[in-house]
């Protein structure tokens, strides 16, 4: 597994890490590199290991700053954040230097995002994955690997680098190292403040892999050694949601006095919770890890299970209560919502509610988590 | 001038009545089964369970106006008010029957759903089956852009095998080819009925419009599979067809031919398209009531049901869906096209700004897009809805004059 060359990484400590980690999330979609091409994507389910080993770079679309009224003309008001955001970065052309953007029929938008984008943007190719709803079964495992096969023929098409089992087996080594270390990070969060944490982790869907997993592994070694850095005090919460990258309500947390100690979101613990196994066949293994890995709520999964891992990791993080910070207008999330906030209220942990859209006002969100802290103190 | 009425839509509401009735009193041995519209209700028909529309049942609560305090109710219960109104109208009656049109529906005794419509019907029926606690079987049916793939197919066919195998192990009912193939033989009847019944509407005048399409549509919903949808569109066919065959219209005045795309404003639907009757404009093809138009292949009955129950309106590419609305211009002679950018229904409506473009450019005919909801009156705003239509109608009425090229509203 080759670190690449093209990214050198100093000694540096800790907060040095993290700060270049955060301005890598500042640089619109790497236009100040040249290699590798990147593909985009957008949902999680999209198997960036595939994509590696067609070489290329697999880049998470976050909707970054483009002023999200340029999408207006393609969606109308009630269409989620996440959506706005990433079609209006494309439209305003920063998402120009990708080769193309892969789409997986995850949730109603993300699928009809893709045919949008495909009309709104026909200079752009489009590779679409389909994730099976169904999680068990043999033929929901069959059909996938078929599916992630075919796919896989797509994008090195598109390439024009032929996928060998070798190469993908290095994508996945590759990807699962990049896991791993996050989990290892995810345990010695205390270190780090919220927001970092979050940083840390949003660079990783934005930055090539190799530069990511270097910085990483640094990064966890530091945190490891410098024993003088401050453990984070403050009330532990859970955050829970779907894609959650904007800082704001980490910030405030770090400000107000809570601490993010456990999160189930997609931009977090949903992503790096289950490795694919390094044997067998390849596209097989990559299925297993979808079909076993801590499911969107856009899965059929039984009813019971979002709530058992939510209260598993409240009880094993030991937080305090939990922030629902969903995106207004995301409806598998919302669905889910009242049951799992009822049933943990019963059972004495209390929740937040947070509607976060990219408009949300910093101010309203700071009386609501003051407000919410201040109960939890009591 | 009021609506001009059907004689046969007394019959239908005898006919839903006894529908929902029969759910509730008739049938006590039979287990009843909740159904999502576009899931292959005949499996169901064929092995003896009583199937239930929770999406009809809503729709009519939103037509009787009770769909807003039912919202209201699942709101208060934590269910947030951008989720889809059908599903806060359930939720609601399902917390607080006695404010419910007929007490509610039924308790179910399973739930079958199929995701080919939406992804937000998966997550509804999750909540009522937890709610209920019913076994809750689910039938993924994969996006289709462009063709339908052999393994798209061979994934559903396993699925509904599966599902029968799973019917058939929780229930003490048994499943018989012969009878699928009947229940698909009637379903295919009133299929192709109530393609023709639509398809009348390409005469001038159109004997029906928008109003008496969502109306009649219910038994292709509810009842396919029966020998009653199958009587039930035989009557309309010849009632609509002495319309046609006497020259009458739907409207009083037909100078503009309507298409309307998306499901129906259901507490406004007479009023709504009363305001386009003032200008002469009778809405005389839909998308919506013709996305219950395939007809399966009997051959091999389960495979046959694969294949038409997959690439249906709402869960194929927009490219597709915008060829498909072309091809309604053109058969019905189509003057203008009216899209419900309605809240509720992400899949059908997210793309409608995309489609308007295609459909405009391609055909020249323009577009109106109106926001609203389906079931919340909350997002119904009329005096905007109004100065919107006329301004439309006024672009029809100077069509005469060479056409410029697409609006981008």
């Amino acid at each position: 597994m080759a670190t690449s060359t093209a990214y050198p990484v100093g000694f540096q400590c800790a907060g040095a890490i993290v700060e270049q980690l955060r301005s890598s999330l500042g640089a619109p979609c790497q236009k100040q590199r040249t290699s590798p091409p990147s593909l985009g994507y957008m949902c999680t389910y999209v198997p960036e290991e595939i994509i590696h080993a067609a070489g290329f770079a697999a880049l998470r679309i976050l909707p970054g700053t483009a002023p999200a009224f340029i999408a207006d003309a393609w969606l109308p008001g009630f269409c989620c954040a996440v959506a706005r955001g990433c079609l209006a970065r494309s439209l305003s052309g920063e998402l120009d230097q990708l080769s193309g953007l892969v789409f997986a029929s995850t949730c109603d938008t993300m699928q009809c995002l893709g045919d949008i984008w495909g009309m709104a943007r026909p200079q752009d190719q489009i590779v679409d994955i389909d994730t099976p709803t169904h999680l068990d079964s043999h033929h929901v495992m069959s059909y996938l690997t078929g599916e992630l096969s075919r796919f896989a023929h797509e994008v090195a098409a598109i390439s024009g680098r032929a996928i060998s089992f070798q190469t993908l087996w290095q994508s996945i080594r590759l990807y699962n190292r990049k896991r791993q270390l996050l989990r290892q990070l995810e345990d010695s969060r205390e270190h780090l403040n919220s927001t970092d944490y979050l940083v840390v982790i949003n660079a990783g869907f934005v930055l090539p892999v190799e530069a990511y997993v270097a910085l990483l592994e640094q990064l966890t070694i530091q945190l490891s050694e410098e024993s003088h850095s401050e453990v984070a005090t403050g009330i532990p919460l859970m955050i829970s949601g779907a894609l959650l990258e904007d800082t704001t309500v980490h910030e405030l947390l770090d400000e107000l006095g809570g601490r993010v100690v456990g999160d189930d979101l997609c931009n977090g613990s949903r992503y790096y919770d289950t490795l694919v196994a390094e044997s067998g066949d390849p596209f097989e293994a990559l299925a297993v890890r979808y079909l076993h890995r801590a499911p969107c709520p856009c899965k059929h999964a039984p009813a019971h299970s979002r709530l058992e891992r939510l209260r598993g990791m409240v009880r094993c993080t030991e937080a305090s209560g939990i922030i629902f910070a969903l995106h207004k207008f995301c409806e598998p999330h919302a669905f889910d919502y009242p049951y799992l906030a009822h049933t943990l209220e019963e059972e004495g942990i209390p929740s937040l509610l947070l509607e976060v859209e990219s408009t949300s006002s910093r101010g309203q969100l700071r009386t609501r988590l003051q407000a919410f802290l201040e109960i939890l103190s009591l | 001038m009021a609506h001009r009425r059907l004689q046969a839509t007394r019959q239908l509401n005898r006919l839903m009545t006894k529908h929902y009735l029969a759910a509730r009193h008739f049938h006590p041995m039979r287990p009843i089964a909740y159904v999502s519209s576009g899931a292959p209700v005949e499996i169901l028909r064929t092995m003896g369970f009583l199937p239930v529309y929770p999406e009809n049942y809503t729709a009519l609560c939103g037509a009787r106006k009770a769909s807003l305090s039912l919202c209201q109710t699942a709101e208060a219960q934590g269910y947030s008010p951008d989720l889809c109104s059908y599903a806060r109208t359930h939720l609601g009656a399902i917390a607080d029957p006695s404010a419910a049109p007929m007490g509610g529906l039924p308790r179910p005794d399973l739930i079958l759903c199929c995701n080919n419509i939406c992804g937000t019907i998966l997550k509804w029926f999750q909540t009522v089956s937890r709610l209920y606690d019913v076994p809750l079987f689910v039938l993924d049916t994969p996006y289709v852009k462009g063709k339908l793939k052999e393994e798209t197919i061979n994934y559903v066919n396993t699925q509904l095998e599966k599902l029968i195998q799973a019917l058939e192990k929780n229930f003490p009912r048994r499943y018989r080819e012969a009878r699928l193939r009947k229940v698909v033989a009637l379903s295919n009847e009133a299929t192709a009925l109530w393609r023709d019944i639509r398809y009348l509407c390409t005469a001038r005048p159109s004997p029906l419009n928008a109003p008496d399409l969502f109306v009649n549509m219910a038994p292709m919903v509810v009842l396919r599979g029966t020998a009653a949808a199958v009587r039930y569109y035989r009557a309309l066919k010849t009632e609509v067809e002495e319309r046609v065959a006497r020259g009458i219209g739907a409207v009083p005045v037909e100078r503009y031919r309507l298409l309307w795309d998306n499901i129906a404003i259901w507490y406004e639907l007479f009023r709504f398209h009363r305001y386009f009757e003032r200008y002469d404009a009778c809405f005389v093809v839909d998308t919506y009531t013709g996305a219950w138009s395939g007809l399966v292949e009997c051959d091999d009955p389960i495979r046959g049901l694969a294949c038409t129950y997959t690439p249906i309106l709402l869960n194929i590419g927009f490219a597709q869906r915008a060829e498909r609305m072309i091809d309604l211009i053109e058969a019905f002679q189509v003057d203008g096209f009216v899209m419900h950018a309605n809240r509720s229904c992400k899949p059908y409506s997210l793309g409608q700004y995309a489609i308007q473009r295609l459909v405009s450019e391609r055909t020249g005919v323009p577009g109106l897009i109106v926001e609203a909801d389906m079931c919340d009156p909350r997002a119904y705003s009329e005096s905007q809805l109004k100065t919107r239509i006329q301004a439309f109608m006024e672009t029809l009425s100077m069509r005469d004059s060479p056409y410029v090229g697409p609006r981008h509203l």
